[in-house]
């Protein structure tokens, strides 16, 4: 919690500000009507908890995107082990430990990008959310859909020492022909079969 | 519905995210976070749209719409 509530700070004083402000503004439901009330109303009930629940969505967005968080799902907890296990060759793990992320890792990599792409990978993390809470999964879990190379490509398509190992490649990995997992596997540890 | 229970919804429904968030932020964790963001997001949704039917009533009860 330590390093989290440094962030969440902002967020939590914004909110306890505006729970007093909004029920302090509550007893207006009860007296004769005031012009100068409507204001405190509007600003009561709607601005200052906006403002706030701005801050904490954007805390929230934000908290979601650490590895922290992937692995607070018991399931998720072979993934974090394998990223800090300093014998692991999986690609995760050199990704990881070799901070060629420097952070928010899983996001990185599992959210895809354009326009698009983050909000899918929000949606999908309600979908684990509730696929976790119902006891909806199976183990060993797996990737709902094959992994897009683009995600691979967009940091390392551009970069020298890639073109000039894998320039043959390039287009059959551009067009999803080829993975980079048919050589560089694999992705994650083996999962033991345990709920 | 007359206008101070429309009023009264709204506060009520915006103290459930607030306090939602409050909890996320001291113990964050899947559970709070989407019970803060699906639930308590769901809860402001539903304080504005009562906030604003309190505005359209009270401005139509003034002759201004």
């Amino acid at each position: 919690m330590g390093s989290f509530l440094r962030p969440a700070l902002l967020p939590f004083v914004a909110g306890l500000a505006a729970l007093i402000f909004l029920l302090a503004v509550r007893r207006f439901a009860d007296v004769p009507d005031k012009a100068r009330h409507h204001w405190l109303l509007l600003f009561g009930v709607v601005i200052v908890p906006g403002v706030a629940l701005a801050l904490g969505l954007g805390m929230g967005l934000e908290y979601m995107k650490r590895p922290q968080f992937c692995g607070s799902c018991h399931v998720m907890g072979p993934f974090i082990a394998d990223l800090q296990n300093p014998d692991s060759s999986t690609l995760a793990a050199v990704h990881y430990q070799n901070r060629y992320i420097r952070e928010h890792q899983c996001y990185t990599c599992h959210a895809d990008y354009g326009l698009f792409g983050p909000l899918r990978a929000k949606l999908a993390g309600v979908r684990h959310l509730l696929n976790y809470e119902t006891g909806n999964y199976e183990i060993p879990i797996r990737i709902r859909e094959p992994y897009h190379e683009t995600n691979c490509l967009h940091c390392h398509g551009e970069a020298k020492v890639f073109r000039d190992k894998h320039e043959d490649m390039l287009e059959q990995l551009i067009s999803g022909d080829m993975s980079c997992l048919d050589c560089h596997r694999p992705a994650h540890a083996a999962q033991q079969a345990r709920r | 519905m007359r206008s101070s229970r429309l009023l009264r919804l709204a506060i009520g429904a915006m103290v459930v995210p607030l306090v939602l968030m409050l909890i996320a932020c001291v113990v964050p964790s899947p559970r709070t976070l989407g019970l803060f963001l699906g639930p308590g997001m769901g809860a402001a949704a539903i304080s504005l749209v009562a906030f604003l039917l309190y505005v359209l009533r009270d401005l139509r009860g003034r002759g201004a719409l």
